[in-house]
């Protein structure tokens, strides 16, 4: 499969340097966010780089390995765990993508259908990671990132098998919840995190 | 400055003598990120033997994997009206040395293209923007190469392929290999030039040798005549070190 591009075709005419930038981790109860930006040479393509989520993970971490080389600038922030107890998790994805926008010397910002209070002219494309080839390959280094921190917590943090579930809320993640209840890593103000330490409470 | 170089060649085409003429001058212009992917003469990456020139590009735009000119390359190139004979050498020769090699042409048809397609690892060399497929039959060799090997040029992107680019891009494949391999070529012929090139930066030269009764494409013969190693199939294995 192969993004469009119409946003990146629009301003690389115009001979505008373009950043495409993406965050992994929103959903799961543990662990980070990552937020990556992207900016590519005009006129790159790629038939493989498309919406993570959509790749195998073999693949994801090929394409990580091509969207470093062919790159003219890439950029990845670390949200910890403490900021986003402090601003909620939309706000702490705000934060990310606002730092790497204002650190990138580019004319444009493209997010995926996020709005950014910053001093640059912000393009927020719904289904972005589909329709951008920047978006995309920004959310494919978001998700290698964080995935790698999570192989690491694994290894912190056996019972809770982040290895499989990433810190998204499983089944099994759920039980290993009841049983051990939370780590520093799990986000203090998610429901089911909630729950699981009160009921370790009483 | 690596900024200030890119964003001259792209201002001036790619024109090496311009761009010396804007550097002399000391040209300035914005220093922003460059929006075109480039090595500079002034980066680590920039292969050293391209310094043996008198004209030492500034800029290379590329697209694919630029850690491919960090290996041993050698020149496979020859004529665009190929014979049969001319093809199989160069299959044979190319898949020789691709295991050790990386092989450089410049994306002509030909045996040009042969070379490209049967190498595992490949690097060409345009004389025109990046953005171009010339020629055109070869869009889809084109789009592997950019994708999956190297692609390099001084001209920048949206530059058109002008006549007299080829015989200045023949010194940057020249400079690029130790070794040049000329497998077809006729008497008067780009190829020739290339070798003259690789005869002045005192690179090594081999052709393949041609039948007695061959009156087209007899331009490796000639080579061979004024001093060019032969090169066949049973001498091959000892020529090369890495064989």
């Amino acid at each position: 499969m192969k993004t469009i591009n119409d946003f990146e075709k629009h301003y690389w005419s115009l001979d505008k340097l373009v950043i495409g930038i993406d965050e992994a981790g929103r959903g799961p109860l543990a662990g980070p966010l990552v937020v990556a930006g992207v900016v590519f040479p005009k006129d790159y393509i790629s038939e493989e780089i498309y919406d993570s989520k959509q790749l195998t993970e073999k693949k994801r971490e090929q394409l990580y390995e091509v969207i470093i080389r062919d790159a003219l600038y890439y950029d990845v922030v670390i949200v910890e765990v403490e900021i986003i107890e402090k601003l909620n998790i939309l706000e702490a994805t705000r934060w990310g993508m606002s730092e790497i926008a204002k650190k990138a010397n580019v004319d444009i910002v493209l997010t995926d259908a996020l709005k950014l209070d910053i001093n640059k002219e912000v393009v927020d494309i719904v289904k972005g990671d589909q329709k951008s080839i920047s978006i995309a390959a920004a959310s494919i280094l978001a998700k290698v990132t964080r995935d790698r921190i999570m192989y690491k917590m694994d290894e912190k943090y056996p019972e809770y098998n982040f290895k499989n579930n990433k810190g998204y809320p499983t089944k099994q993640h759920f039980k290993a919840l009841e049983k051990y209840g939370i780590t520093e890593i799990h986000r203090k103000n998610y429901k089911p995190v909630i729950k699981a330490m009160q009921s370790k409470l009483f | 400055m690596r900024n200030l170089l890119i964003s001259l060649a792209i201002k001036y085409q790619g024109d090496y003598f311009k761009i010396e003429k804007a550097i002399k001058n000391n040209e300035k212009i914005n220093n922003k990120i460059p929006i075109q992917k480039a090595i500079t003469i002034l980066d680590k990456q920039y292969p050293k033997q391209l310094l043996d020139l008198e004209f030492p590009p500034f800029v290379l735009f590329y697209k694919g994997d630029i850690s491919l000119l960090n290996n041993d390359l050698i020149a496979v190139i020859g004529a665009r009206n190929y014979s049969e004979y001319g093809k199989s050498c160069t299959i044979d020769i190319v898949e020789k040395l691709c295991k050790h090699y990386v092989i450089v042409s410049g994306l002509a048809k030909g045996i040009d293209s042969i070379a490209h397609r049967y190498a595992s690892k490949t690097i060409a060399v345009l004389g025109n923007g990046l953005n171009y497929y010339y020629p055109y039959e070869n869009k889809n060799l084109y789009q592997h190469l950019q994708e999956n090997q190297l692609v390099i040029s001084e001209y920048p992107l949206n530059v058109k392929p002008k006549k007299y680019h080829f015989p200045f891009r023949n010194r940057i494949i020249a400079a690029l290999c130790k070794s040049i391999i000329v497998t077809e070529a006729s008497y008067k012929s780009g190829t020739m030039l290339t070798v003259n090139e690789g005869l002045a930066l005192n690179r090594d030269i081999y052709a393949v040798p041609f039948a007695y009764n061959e009156t087209v494409n007899c331009g490796t013969n000639i080579l061979i005549q004024q001093g060019a190693n032969i090169l066949t199939k049973e001498n091959i294995n000892d020529l090369f070190d890495k064989l």
